[in-house]
């Protein structure tokens, strides 16, 4: 028990330190700082500017704040560095000067990492000096200038960004961890902040009462707008008072929940902008809610950007945003709302990929929940029937044929709903080879007068519905094969196409994604709450992202690795891990395994706990044959993830290229401790016929099998174990099954290659071509087969210029024409041969015949005692199967053919 | 492959300093709001260990804005005495005069840290009125300078509902800081003499 506990309690301990790792160190994009590095520096300089107004009053020895006032309530606190105590009098404008040049500086981001660190120095220096005259403003600067300057805050928006733009210099800047730790501090002390701030107004009097706010607005030293009419509505007041404090001290909790995150930040934007504007405090209230630039994704202020230049400089190039759905389902897909949910597919299905085994490709996981794929190829009420289904819980993707239909049902259990109106033979056709696609895939047709008869499939695979069927019948035919639905309103069921066209648009606008959303947020507000916007837009900024990149699994799973990275291509999306991870997937898909490792590596950079970048680097590692890279990679996933299954097979595999046969299968073990998969003992398999423990290999693809019977390399590998047993009939009736399964075409080439080097099923298309070549290079021209024989072919001697004699070694009379024809190997029985090819050789016996024979010696000594070869030419003795020739064993031989009667009388005259 | 393992320990190495780091900067960053009285004696012990720190960084701040209780105001009158005889008064701060808004802010915290200042801290009040006399009497070239310290009580919603103003004058309530005045031209703020009024 004990020490369960104590793994118990390591697991969570490593688990914690992870999620610390994650939280601080997980490199971002750096433009919300830079955002944060304008906003900020902008205040700076202002605040310097305006302290400059009366700087003797301030910064003087006779000044506000006194030098041996202001040193003396510093004493006792610490050091409180600030250049300004050896600055001189009258050298304080030209110091103060140099200041404001070096904020300008680091506002405008030239030399930011040098610039962001004097920043720094001047804004804690100045506010050292002027101690008495600080509030609010000067505190929140000083902590963002020292967190700015601990990050690349002049990545964007900046004149070194400008400046490496136009010198062309290493490309965009790269994720940081720094950025993370910088973007993190400054949520958390913001956090911290407002606890406190919320705490400490707790021991109020007046914020319990209500009247608080009150007192604020009757401070007439801070009022700038007169707010005392508010005195006729106190229950205003009443009811800002608690809420400031509740907002207060809940932000630390509810700004980390996404969803409520722009609720609360943009309460906050309300409540300091009302401080700017009814107290006068408009620097503190703006440099408040910079610091909320730290909590919005960097991809929306970039969107932002985008979409603010754009209206500023309107162009016509192409947009930047995500590519629209056409670029999936054509044209008409942008018509119909619910395309926004296209091919939208479970991550899983693109997460793990393995290396390819020697014989066969790793198949890559099914999703195991039930979808729904919509076949309708018009967009008349698909997208009222989507939003219904979708409403009860179940993910849609609608596609416009049956052949998008068995893509997806590759990747994913489904139900396929056919509403188009076919008729049975054609849908019978599609779904047969749906149904061999995916033998789990289940079907809801719609009936028509064409497709009223019944289509062959299995009871409990397949579902009718009228033709004028309403959604919830949909629905209760999906939950009779097996879809679960979450309870729902039921309601419109029946939508008039209004309300069908108001359903595309509602769809369109709750999806918030893509560039016109986004424009037609920026429309909807005004350039003053532009920063509300930046708020609100928190969880739309997720969704963008998160489209594109489903879309590129999409993509990838169904093969169009090309459209994937069309997909993933917008500059906006490199910060995020799995852009980069899919595009790893993406270009190795299309043989680019140079790029797919540099994707791989800049989504471990950005997430170092990215185990499946990992694990599919080393797949890339793998197929480059720098199995020891895989190797590292892997045992560097399953160190930050013991229980991957798949990281672990995979470890097996590359134990297996490097033909460490039992480090592989003790890998292979672990890995089903850990994952159920086909492939795993098919692996382990090829581990033990490596070793060749033939019969414990045949007990792996067995169970292998017993996962997935359709599962052709097991099949195949089956095969050969089982040939090498000498159990030749099984060996044969697996390799049927391999080919019959054989759903990609993966092993069918290595079946037939199988078949006819080992089993030796074709051994005479193999000697032909091999004639052929050999023929074609010594300059006979092959005509047509006239004997009807795939030995037999006629073939003509080409002239060959000035070579007289070529030819004339082998052929003492070159004919112009003759029968050439191919024999074969010799045997302790005499030369084997294919009898049809004797029948041709005996008819065609009044013209020269060229035979190809191998150990041509042994041709007149052979013998039959066969009584049925009695009259078969001399020497070839019977059929067989159990050789393969080579080029360099066809060498022409011309012989004469003679029955064994001739022979004999040829040798009785020779006697006598 | 060892190249790749060092540089893993590295940045593990790396990552535990820096997170080190983090602890400690988060303890101190939410020590000094925490110590703020009445806070608990730990707090203020923790506080004790992290204020250098908070001190060199700027970060050593309670966050209690406008609480416990937004109170009233706190401003400075003053009357500057030329060597002729002419008087000129003022008021620290001073809407009209002190602009932009932030510089009045400026000149506004001044006195609120007057205000802020326990009235048991005589001393130091009468330091700091000193100090805030010093840049006047620079300013006006005056010859003594006569500070007062005005508090503008808030008004209540049913003093606003029966008709008055927040500038109400008997809203402002007024009380002598005393007379300062240079002794020599280089004479430092601690070494100005005070005449009690």
């Amino acid at each position: 028990m004990f020490p369960n506990v104590w793994q118990l309690v390591i697991s969570r301990f490593k688990g914690a330190a992870n999620a610390w790792d994650r939280f601080w160190f997980t490199p971002k994009d750096s433009f919300s700082l830079s955002v944060i590095r304008l906003l900020t520096g902008g205040m700076l300089f202002y605040s310097i500017l305006v302290w400059g107004l009366n700087l003797d009053a301030f910064f003087g020895r006779n000044g506000f704040n006194g030098e041996g006032l202001i040193s003396g309530l510093q004493a006792s606190r610490g050091f409180a560095p600030s250049f300004w105590w050896y600055v001189p009098d009258d050298w304080m404008l030209p110091v103060h000067v140099l200041c404001c040049v070096l904020v300008l500086a680091f506002f405008l981001g030239a030399y930011t990492r040098v610039t962001s660190i004097l920043a720094w120095c001047i804004a804690i220096s100045y506010s050292h000096r002027a101690l008495l005259a600080n509030f609010g403003l000067d505190q929140i600067l000083c902590l963002l200038t020292m967190y700015l300057m601990l990050a690349p805050c002049g990545d964007h928006l900046s004149v070194d960004a400008w400046l490496r733009t136009r010198q062309r210099r290493d490309g965009s800047p790269k994720p940081s961890p720094m950025t993370s730790v910088a973007t993190r501090l400054i949520q958390i002390h913001f956090c911290v902040i407002y606890f406190f701030a919320g705490l400490s107004k707790l021991q109020g009097e007046t914020w319990w009462n209500g009247t608080a706010i009150w007192n604020a607005i009757a401070n007439y030293e801070y009022q700038s707008l007169d707010l005392t009419f508010l005195a006729r509505w106190p229950f205003i007041i009443d009811v800002i008072t608690p809420a400031t404090v509740l907002w207060e001290l809940s932000f630390a909790a509810l700004v980390w929940n996404r969803t409520l995150r722009p609720f609360v930040l943009f309460l906050g934007v309300g409540m300091h902008l009302g401080i700017g504007a009814f107290l006068g405090m408009w620097t503190f209230g703006l440099i408040m809610t910079f610091g909320y630039v730290s909590f919005v994704e960097p991809l929306f202020l970039r969107n932002v950007m985008q979409s603010v230049r754009r209206r500023v400089r309107p162009t016509v190039a192409t947009p930047t945003g995500p590519p629209e759905v056409r670029d999936i389902l054509g044209p008409e897909a942008e018509l119909v709302g619910a395309s926004a949910t296209q091919f939208r597919t479970d991550n899983s299905t693109s997460n793990s990929k393995s290396l390819e085994p020697q014989t066969s490709a790793h198949e890559r996981p099914r999703s195991t929940s039930v979808d729904l794929v919509l076949v309708k190829s018009k967009r008349r009420h698909v997208s009222a029937v989507v939003e219904y289904l979708e409403r009860h819980g179940r993910r849609v993707y609608w596609v416009d044929g049956l052949v998008q239909a068995q893509q997806l049902a590759r990747c994913m259990n489904a139900i396929v709903i056919v509403l188009d109106k076919r008729n049975a033979e054609e849908i019978a056709h599609c779904v047969e080879r749906i149904k061999r696609t995916n033998p789990h895939t289940k079907f809801v047709i719609r009936r028509g007068r064409r497709n009223s008869d019944h289509l062959p499939l299995p009871d409990g695979d397949c579902e009718f519905i009228p033709e004028n069927c309403s959604h919830r019948q949909i629905r209760l035919a999906c939950e009779l094969l097996g879809a679960n639905f979450e309870s729902g309103k039921d309601g419109g069921e029946k939508m008039s196409d209004e309300s069908r066209e108001q359903s595309d648009l509602r769809q369109i606008g709750a999806s918030g994604r893509g560039e016109h959303e986004l424009a037609r947020n920026i429309k909807r507000v005004s350039a003053l709450l532009l920063v509300i916007a930046l708020a609100s837009g928190c969880n739309s900024s997720d969704l963008d992202p998160q489209v594109a990149m489903d879309r590129a699994a999409s993509l990838n799973d169904l093969g169009r690795h090309d459209e994937a990275l069309v997909a993933l291509a917008e500059e906006a999306l490199e910060a995020v891990p799995r852009v980069r991870y899919l595009k790893g997937i993406a270009y190795e898909g299309v043989g680019d395994l140079e790029r797919a490792i540099e994707s791989y590596t800049a989504c471990l950079e950005l997430d170092p706990n990215y185990t499946d970048a990992l694990n599919n680097r080393a797949v890339v590692y793998g197929k480059i044959d720098k199995i020891e890279l895989a190797i590292a990679d892997l045992e560097e996933a399953i160190e930050r993830n013991p229980n991957d299954g798949i990281a672990w097979a995979n470890l097996g595999l590359a134990h297996h290229e490097m033909g460490n046969f039992e480090v592989a299968i003790k890998h292979y073990n672990e890995a089903e401790k850990r994952t159920v998969q086909p492939q795993i003992a098919f692996q382990r398999g090829n581990s033990y016929l490596g070793l060749e423990k033939f019969e414990l290999a045949v007990q792996d693809y067995e169970a292998s099998l017993k996962l997935d019977s359709r599962f052709a390399p097991a099949h195949l590998n089956k095969a050969i174990a089982l040939f090498r047993l000498g159990q030749l009939s099984l060996a044969r009736e697996s390799l049927a099954k391999a080919e019959r399964f054989d759903s990609d075409m993966s092993v069918t080439a290595i079946v037939r290659n199988m078949r006819s080097t080992i089993l030796n099923d074709d051994l005479q298309s193999i000697a032909e071509e091999e004639a052929k070549r050999w023929l074609s290079a010594k300059g006979w021209e092959i005509s047509q087969n006239s004997l009807e024989d795939t030995f037999c072919f006629r073939a003509t001697r080409l002239p060959v210029a000035g070579d007289e004699r070529a030819g004339s070694e082998h052929i003492p009379s070159p004919p112009d024409d003759f029968i050439a024809i191919v024999l074969v190997k010799h045997s302790d029985q005499g030369v084997l041969c294919e009898s049809s090819v004797l029948k041709s050789v005996w008819d065609a016996k009044d013209q020269t015949v060229s035979l190809f024979v191998f150990d041509s010696d042994k041709l007149e000594a052979a013998v039959t005692d066969d009584p049925q070869a009695s009259e078969l030419p001399t020497g070839i003795a019977s059929i067989d199967y159990d050789w393969r020739p080579k080029p360099s064993e066809l060498e022409p031989v011309q012989y004469r053919i003679q029955t064994p009667t001739q022979f004999a009388q040829q040798q009785s005259s020779e006697g006598s | 492959m060892s190249g790749s393992r060092t540089k893993s320990l590295a940045i593990r190495w790396v990552k535990l300093v820096g997170s080190c780091c983090i602890l400690f900067h988060l303890i101190a960053v939410a020590a000094a709001p925490a110590s703020v009285p009445p806070a608990p004696a730990t707090a203020g012990r923790v506080f004790a260990c992290v204020e250098p720190y908070l001190q060199f960084t700027f970060l050593n701040h309670g966050y209690h804005f406008f609480a416990p209780d937004p109170g009233s105001s706190s401003l400075i009158e003053y009357t500057a005495v030329m060597e002729n005889g002419d008087r000129i008064w003022g008021r620290i701060p001073d809407k009209s005069r002190h602009r932009p808004r932030l510089l009045y802010h400026r000149y506004f915290m001044l006195t609120e840290f007057l205000g802020s200042l326990p009235e048991s801290q005589v001393e130091l009040r009468q330091s700091v009125a000193g100090t805030y006399a010093l840049p006047l009497l620079e300013q006006y070239g005056a010859d003594k300078v006569e500070l007062s310290y005005v508090v503008h009580e808030l008004s209540t919603r049913e003093e606003i509902l029966a008709g008055r103003q927040l500038t109400d004058p008997s809203k402002y309530l007024v009380n002598q800081l005393g007379t300062y005045s240079l002794r020599s031209p280089t004479q430092s703020a601690s070494s100005l003499s005070t005449t009690d009024p």
